[in-house]
């Protein structure tokens, strides 16, 4: 075996090395959801087992599960179209129309996504109190739609700029109004870049904890405050936490992994081509 | 034609309008408020606190000056020390091990795609997960603990969220001379570089601004006492389990982007490398990681927005109450929301603002710049 030879293979070694370590903690997750409550605080840790699907039952059929799933996939859902909406019309006329002021524009907006939602949740709170908007589902998917909204007017913005104008000049020239080319021309092109600005829209939402996590109580909050509760309320059971963490991270698991290299790029910005 | 222009400029301004009231309402517009907010004495008065119609008063900047100051307050500055030393070990973190994962895959080209998916996989999850699985795994009786006993060893004994021991004590009084010292070291570096690049102007600013500085710190700056007596602050042993999940969490973050600038280093530059006789580490260590310090400066950025702002993580390892693993924003989630200190909490909320907004902004306005002569 010549020496690059070896390298190389000590390499290979040392990236499944790291793998193994990089998994491991959530296989552990995975595993201990499937355990029984004594399987899992068992030490030294057991990795063979009985596997039973009792946790995961008795996480689900818990009253509210449903209710909070439910409350995610709404705020999630319901923030992310209301973004494309806002953000199709805005990327494409900075897009396809910019002026100077485009790119301080877009900068800015990506300044608000940036800085921190301590210092924006005093008002917010004390209006959704005066409003009665307090644990509200939808209101919690309009702020999800102003925290989400920079990154995908960015992502849609990135991915317009490089349509050649020939094929919209030539849409006009056939005498398309300028709403008929969005519609008819450009939304066909970029379904791809929309439903990864729409991916990571969901992801971040789901994902948003600081929020929901003031704004919501019992009625409307989604499944990260059910977790995060789930700590004081059942402190030490280990297995239904862990059976309730790995259902709530299932669907964001699936898209995450379609997604990575929207998450990469969405929180960078671009500032990496 | 002109006319026909201006309509589009108009249609195109009238799009992007409604996005641009929503987060000027709900970003800056807020801002203001809780900056106005922090400059009240509202929740002073607990029976003010939550009434419908409160009595405020305007009181300037007294809570920012019990904050920094004032005795009940210690816990917000062992906060700050917190924030400090977490954000610099998490980004140090975050940077070697993504940096060491993107060279092993860069030069192992089998399966990269699968290994990428995996050192990504953390990423996708929320912070209240990562803090889920963690705080089980650094139980005291938990796995990590339980690692030496694999090998035979006794097992380990820390306490990883709760232990009280603290390291590098620093009174809070000298501070401000501290602080001072190392933004002379860093100006002088800067002004060493700028001298050494040939923009003179640069440079007498950066050295000019130094000695000021030295200037101050040695006389008006060592008799500036916030506090009437000693008090230490340091970085708390607890930090490391979370420092260790931060990273776990986002090093794939950092790898991803290493290993984007390393494939964009052509093979050729480090054949020529080669060829002029170059060892490897003198490769990585001339060529290579040179190549990658604008990569380097856009994580710090990155990952430093994203440690100031650090709340679920540790909300989900900790909870909120664990005080040797506080924050600024946990602190002002306890001070505004169970405490009802509003005032207080917007002050709090104010000062990490403004610690974000001065790594943000100087970056943004850079990426305005660039973008500007591209």
């Amino acid at each position: 075996m010549s020496q690059g030879q070896r390298i190389r293979w000590e390499l290979t070694l040392l990236a499944y090395l790291a793998a193994g370590i990089m998994f491991f903690p959530i296989f552990w997750l995975f595993l201990t959801g499937f355990k029984s409550e004594g399987d899992a605080i068992a030490i030294p840790p057991k990795l063979v087992f009985t596997l039973t699907l009792e946790s995961i039952q008795e996480a689900l059929t818990r009253s509210d599960y449903g209710l909070h799933f439910l409350n995610s996939i709404i705020s999630a859902l319901g923030s992310t179209a209301l973004a494309l909406i806002l953000a199709i019309p805005a990327a494409y006329s900075m897009a396809f129309y910019p002026t100077q002021r485009t790119q301080g524009l877009l900068l800015w907006m990506i300044s608000t996504k940036m800085m921190p939602p301590v210092g924006v949740i005093i008002p917010v709170y004390l209006i959704f109190r005066d409003l009665r908007w307090l644990d509200n589902v939808w209101a919690l998917a309009l702020i999800y739609t102003v925290m989400n909204l920079p990154v995908v007017i960015w992502t849609l913005y990135a991915f317009f700029r490089e349509v050649p104008h020939e094929i919209m000049e030539a849409a006009r020239v056939d005498g398309a109004s300028i709403p008929q080319e969005l519609l008819r021309v450009l939304l066909p092109l970029s379904v791809p870049a929309i439903a990864s600005a729409a991916l990571l829209s969901i992801i971040l939402a789901w994902n948003e904890t600081f929020w929901s996590l003031n704004l919501t109580a019992a009625q409307a909050s989604p499944l990260s405050v059910y977790v995060a509760s789930f700590k004081t309320a059942e402190g030490l059971f280990w297995a239904k936490m862990s059976a309730a963490s790995m259902i709530a991270i299932l669907p964001v698991m699936v898209m995450g992994w379609l997604a990575q290299r929207q998450l990469v790029r969405g929180l960078t910005f671009g500032a990496i081509k | 034609m002109r006319w026909f222009n201006n309509k589009d400029t108009l249609y195109g301004f009238l799009v992007i309008l409604p996005s641009l009231v929503l987060l000027g309402i709900f970003v800056y517009g807020f801002i203001f408020q809780t900056f106005y907010t922090s400059l009240t004495d509202w929740g002073k008065d607990p029976a003010q606190a939550l009434a419908a119609n409160p009595q405020i008063r305007f009181i300037g900047f007294e809570n920012y000056r019990e904050l920094f100051t004032g005795l009940v307050d210690s816990r917000f500055r062992q906060d700050l020390v917190n924030t400090f030393f977490f954000t610099v070990f998490f980004i140090l973190g975050c940077l070697g091990v993504g940096l060491g994962l993107a060279i092993v895959l860069d030069r192992s080209p089998r399966g990269e795609g699968f290994f990428r998916t995996i050192f990504l996989f953390p990423m996708s999850l929320s912070f209240i997960v990562t803090g889920t699985i963690w705080r089980w795994m650094l139980q005291p009786e938990g796995g990590v603990n339980q690692l030496p006993t694999l090998v035979g060893l006794p097992k380990g004994e820390f306490a990883w969220l709760t232990s009280r021991e603290q390291i590098w004590q620093v009174s809070w009084n000298d501070l401000p001379f501290i602080t001072a010292l190392v933004v002379s070291v860093v100006l002088i570096f800067i002004a060493i570089a700028a001298f050494r690049g040939g923009e003179r102007r640069r440079g007498y600013i950066a050295s000019g601004s130094a000695a000021l500085l030295l200037l101050w710190a040695f006389t008006l700056g060592r008799t500036l006492q916030p506090l009437p007596y000693d008090e230490p602050h340091g970085f708390n042993l607890a930090f490391i389990g979370i420092i260790l999940a931060a990273v776990w969490q986002m090093s794939g973050y950092t790898m991803a982007l290493y290993l984007a600038g390393l494939r964009g280093i052509p093979e050729e530059l480090r054949e020529a490398a080669r060829v002029d006789g170059a060892s490897e580490w003198q490769l990585y260590q001339r060529v290579i990681f040179p190549l990658l310090a604008p990569i380097t400066l856009s994580a710090m950025i990155i990952l430093g927005h994203i440690s100031l702002k650090i709340f679920d993580l540790i909300f989900a390892m900790a909870g909120p109450d664990n005080a040797p693993t506080d924050v600024p924003a946990l602190l002002m989630y306890l001070t505004t929301f169970r405490a009802n200190q509003i005032a207080k909490g917007a002050a709090i909320g104010m000062i990490l603002l403004l610690l974000v907004a001065a790594v943000i902004v100087p970056y943004l306005y850079s990426q305005l710049k660039s973008e500007v002569r591209r």
